[in-house]
């Protein structure tokens, strides 16, 4: 029978309460649970009748709310979702043949919070500013590109793009090393992502201490006043779905 | 206006939701399978390594 | 969700839902090639690469033009050959019915190819 696994944790964590009220505490999460136990791991995991997952956002949400719930109560690794072994005795051996990576992640990321930090371009900013910063740079364009011709124009409009790009390449450098200063004062446990969209000035997750929530509010706030043109957005708590590189055999 | 901002706030978690969920944690199955008309043909492995789906399939029967 | 994970932002929240959307839009699956959508599959996976060379040369071009070391003639052909291989490209795109963000792989944890 198929079996979704949610989350692995020490169990020594379990062993504090009863494992027996796994099904209070999920209670209105449907599907069968149960604890898997191998070396000192556990692994929350439920039977399934097929082995496919199905990708609808309501199951996709519904496996995230779990995994959430039980990240409340230990310290976890989270699972992607689609994490579905053939067996019961597959959850075993892979809990046994990678214990010493889980050990060493779930000792890295015990008592912390994950959290995302985002900083976005504020579109009318994004329009005016730094545009206009940008031909009042162009406005003697390169030597080379005067003169009227049809290529040349050509090159000129291809040259003033360039340039706005670079500027703005430029000016998100600017902030985001500011701002990695800024984080490393709170953790030096963070990441920032590839910026995706244009907009995106900054994507970092970051993991801190459950007892710093205060601070990575405080940092929110300071970033904001010092880039009140922009947007913030601060969401976390998460289990540490973005600190779990773990080479799975 | 409170109930905009609570589906506004909803929203955003979502999309942060599904955004880990899917795309980060632990994996312990594949990652991606590309099919042509619906039969998966190429596997993009845990390591990104290339393989055929028959392959992984034999594999697997090996390992099992 | 049961629990609000919005802990602070700042800004206009459609803007930031818009721009969320993007960003957690690159969820990797499976990519299906079925008969109907064979050609344009495959067009844009070459036409993407085509893009993605054309864009280099683009940047490289400026460059070389920020470092003043072109010749007239140089400029000439460089403009010219650039222009046209705009205008092909656009050709090719209309021909198998891309847009810009078609020609735009993503490659799951290495993020957009452009």
């Amino acid at each position: 029978m198929p079996v979704t696994v949610y989350a692995v944790f020490y169990s020594s964590e379990v062993h504090d309460d009863m494992p027996s009220d796994i099904d209070l505490f999920l209670s209105g999460s449907e599907g069968k649970f149960e604890f898997i136990y191998a070396n000192k791991l556990t692994a929350l995991v439920s039977l399934q009748k097929e082995k496919n997952p199905v990708y609808s956002q309501q199951e996709v949400l519904a496996y995230a709310s779990i995994v959430e719930k039980i990240s409340k109560r230990y310290a976890i690794l989270p699972m992607r979702y689609g994490s579905v072994v053939d067996s019961l005795e597959d959850v075993i051996a892979l809990l046994q043949k990678n214990s010493e990576s889980f050990y060493a992640v779930l000792d890295s990321v015990k008592n912390k919070e994950e959290y995302s930090l985002r900083l976005l371009f504020s579109q009318r900013h994004q329009h005016d500013t730094l545009n206009m910063e940008s031909t009042e740079i162009i406005k003697v364009p390169p030597a080379i590109l005067q003169g009227n011709t049809e290529t040349k124009n050509y090159l000129l409009k291809k040259y003033q793009e360039h340039i706005v790009e670079e500027n703005r390449h430029q000016y998100i450098e600017k902030i985001q090393s500011h701002v990695t200063q800024e984080i490393r004062k709170i953790t030096e446990i963070f990441e920032l992502k590839k910026r995706v969209t244009p907009a995106l000035i900054l994507d970092a997750v970051l993991l801190i201490e459950r007892s710093a929530k205060d601070e990575i509010l405080a940092l929110a706030s300071r970033i904001q006043s010092r880039y009140p043109e922009h947007n913030v957005i601060l969401t976390g708590p998460w289990p540490p779905y973005n600190f779990t590189q773990i080479k799975i055999e | 206006m409170q109930d905009d901002l609570y589906d506004i706030n909803k929203e955003i978690t979502i999309l942060d939701v599904l955004d880990r969920v899917l795309t980060k944690g632990v994996v312990i199955t594949g990652d991606i399978v590309i099919s042509v008309a619906d039969i998966d043909l190429v596997y993009l492995g845990l390591r990104v390594l290339l393989s055929s789906v028959e392959t992984m399939e034999k594999r697997k029967a090996i390992t099992l | 969700m049961e629990e609000d994970k919005i802990l602070f932002y700042g800004g206009s929240s459609n803007e930031i839902i818009e721009e969320l959307e993007k960003i957690t839009s690159g969820n990797p699956g499976r990519i299906n090639a079925t008969p109907e959508n064979v050609d344009s599959g495959l067009a844009k996976i070459v036409l993407t690469l085509i893009e993605l060379i054309r864009k280099l040369m683009e940047k490289q071009a400026m460059r070389r033009i920020d470092g003043n070391s072109l010749s007239e003639d140089q400029i000439e052909n460089l403009g010219e050959t650039l222009m046209k291989l705009e205008q092909k490209m656009d050709e090719l795109k209309k021909i198998f019915n891309l847009t810009d963000k078609d020609l735009n792989l993503n490659l799951g944890p290495l993020g957009d190819l452009l």
